[in-house]
């Protein structure tokens, strides 16, 4: 098992996904940030068989609204990431690269949460920081959207 | 006279937002636009008032995939102003740090932007599904550039080691032995990245371009050597505003630079490869002549062979840097705050970026200009397509799209680092 957060610092809700993979890994989980491009996310889960993966979304939901997916399952390209990354490869790519290439893990689950402001320099608003919250718990207790995709190695055990 | 445009309204596999427009009149092309919309970042203008020594770190922000560039030419600049000399050890391990740089970016470029435009598939995800292996090898290759920016910068995007008179921190030796095994894997597959690039159909598409691009008389260049064009210029940088001007278009977010008198040129590996091929490395050279390279090569298409090239040279320079490195006494030398005004020109994997600045006496940021290599590029793309689109127009309209929009791929632009594309629009007027 392991979490993954994408995001960047000091691009508002960009943080959402970094700041619960920090909550997750201070409580003793298995996850961490992703810090490269997009591409480099094959790497980061290779040799595990079940991912989550936690990103803000720019979808015009409500702001701090949550979707998870099964990546293993569905296409992502529902789904808009407010950082698409370099030279058209964002996470939704990524993904789909990774599926063309048989490089998914077993179980892929993306935990997106509805951003309101990607602004350069702005902090993360307060209905995202609900929705970290909100994500933090979920994931840690397999609850909410989670509790019907089935992970087998779930980290509360 | 019957007229159309053809349009592309927004650029795929380039960095950045930008769109292209084709006005014919008959057959004849009166007019080409590649709008650059992506708006404008003014980063020059932010920089101003900021300490010399938070430069880099800013700098490396307009551009995710060659922070490095930036950086480089920014500690560069500043040393020039303030007469700062480097270890030569330090000057090395920039080499490689850029080596890194060119890997990554050149890798990503030919693997997963280039190639689907001569193999026939939309991207590289379509084609991953019929050449595994390809896509997999070009993987790798980022991955191992990566590697050398994050052991040198600290991490793989907006690096932060990179300071005026050095590094915050130097690696050890074992820490760059340890690359020497991925960097041998590399230098074999970007032989055969040449190799397989060769293969591939090129239109005829000769251009009579000039070519702008550092020289140093030793080395490939990266980060020293004079500005030289194939058409008489031999300039240090200090001189860059005697021979180069910029100028805006309504259509266009990004400044338009021509040669004074004489009119657009081109960087980047076309160029680079025309006036320093004989300091590529042996090997280099020699599978360039096995792929049918001519130097110059003016045929922009075939930028995806002198970009593998390029590959060769960069992880030759690599393994040679890494095994002769000794740490050196002191990671960087201190730089005091103090008046001046310095610039300099290094090599994106793009082509030619300079930098200039003036600081006042506390060392704060008076002034800055940025010119990046998309920016010079610009006007040379747009005649690209004003000699190409004649050639095309027997072709279905979808056909004439995608070739334009290769055309403007050729020279892997970065609009993120321009505003400081691609939409195609042809219209018949």
């Amino acid at each position: 098992m392991l979490i993954l957060g994408c995001g960047s610092a000091n691009s508002g809700d960009d943080a959402a996904g970094w700041m619960v993979a920090d909550r997750l890994q201070a409580m003793g989980l298995p996850a961490r940030r992703h810090e490269g491009d997009c591409l480099s996310l094959i790497d980061a889960w290779s040799g595990h068989e079940e991912v989550i993966l936690v990103d803000a979304m720019a979808s015009g939901r409500e702001p701090g609204s949550r979707v998870v997916l099964d990546a293993t399952a569905e296409p992502l390209s529902r789904l808009r990431f407010p950082c698409a990354g370099s030279h058209s490869f964002g996470v939704g790519e990524t993904v789909e690269l990774a599926r063309a290439l048989g490089a998914l893990p077993s179980k892929l689950l993306i935990y997106a949460i509805e951003g309101s402001s990607f602004e350069a320099g702005s902090e993360l608003s307060a209905a995202v920081r609900k929705g970290v919250d909100r994500a933090v718990h979920e994931i840690q207790s397999g609850t909410g959207p989670l509790a019907a995709c089935h992970l087998r190695n779930f980290p509360t055990g | 006279m019957k007229t159309r445009t053809i349009k592309v309204d927004y650029l795929a596999r380039v960095e950045g937002e930008g769109a292209l427009a084709v006005k014919l009149r008959g057959d004849k092309v009166v007019d080409v636009q590649l709008r650059i919309f992506e708006p404008p970042r003014l980063f020059e203008a932010f920089v101003r008032g900021r300490h010399f020594s938070e430069l880099p770190d800013l700098v490396a922000r307009i551009c995710g995939i060659c922070p490095i560039a930036y950086q480089m030419c920014a500690v560069h600049a500043i040393e020039r102003a303030f007469a700062i000399s480097i270890d030569p050890t330090v000057r090395l391990l920039r080499r490689l740090f850029y080596c890194g740089e060119w890997i990554g970016s050149h890798a990503l470029h030919i693997y997963m932007l280039h190639a689907p435009d001569f193999l026939g598939y939309p991207d590289a995800i379509h084609m991953a599904r019929d050449h595994r292996s390809l896509v997999e090898q070009g993987l790798r290759l980022k991955k191992i550039g990566n590697r050398i920016v994050s052991l040198l910068g600290g991490r793989e995007i907006h690096p932060v080691s990179a300071t005026a008179g050095g590094f915050y921190r130097v690696p050890s030796r074992r820490e760059l032995e340890a690359l020497a095994a991925d960097l041998e894997w590399g230098l074999e597959a970007s032989v055969k990245t040449a190799r397989f690039a060769s293969t591939l159909d090129f239109p005829d598409f000769e251009q009579d371009y000039e070519f702008v691009s550092l020289f140093h008389p030793l080395e490939y260049p990266l980060n020293e050597g004079v500005v030289k064009s194939s058409k008489g210029i031999h300039a240090d940088a200090d001189f860059y505003d005697q021979h180069f001007t910029e100028y805006q278009v309504e259509h266009s977010n990004a400044l338009h630079s021509v040669v004074r008198g004489r009119g657009s040129y081109l960087v980047g590996p076309l160029a680079r490869f025309a006036l320093n091929f004989d300091r590529l490395p042996p090997a280099a050279r020699q599978v360039a002549r096995e792929c049918g390279l001519s130097v110059p090569c003016n045929n922009p298409f075939q930028s995806i062979i002198v970009r593998s090239i390029e590959l060769i040279f960069a992880f030759s320079e690599a393994l040679r840097i890494i095994k002769a490195y000794h740490p050196p006494g002191q990671p960087r030398v201190p730089v005091p705050d103090q008046a001046g005004t310095g610039c300099a020109a290094t090599e994106a994997p793009r082509g030619l970026l300079y930098h200039h600045y003036g600081f006042d006496e506390g060392g704060l940021v008076k002034s800055a200009r940025i010119v990046p290599p998309t920016s010079q590029n610009q006007k040379r793309m747009e005649e690209d397509l004003r000699e190409l689109v004649p050639r095309l127009l027997h072709l279905p309209e979808p056909e004439i799209t995608w070739k334009c929009e290769q055309a403007v791929r050729n020279h892997d632009p970065c609009i993120s680092c321009a505003t400081h594309f691609l939409q195609l629009h042809l219209e018949r007027v």
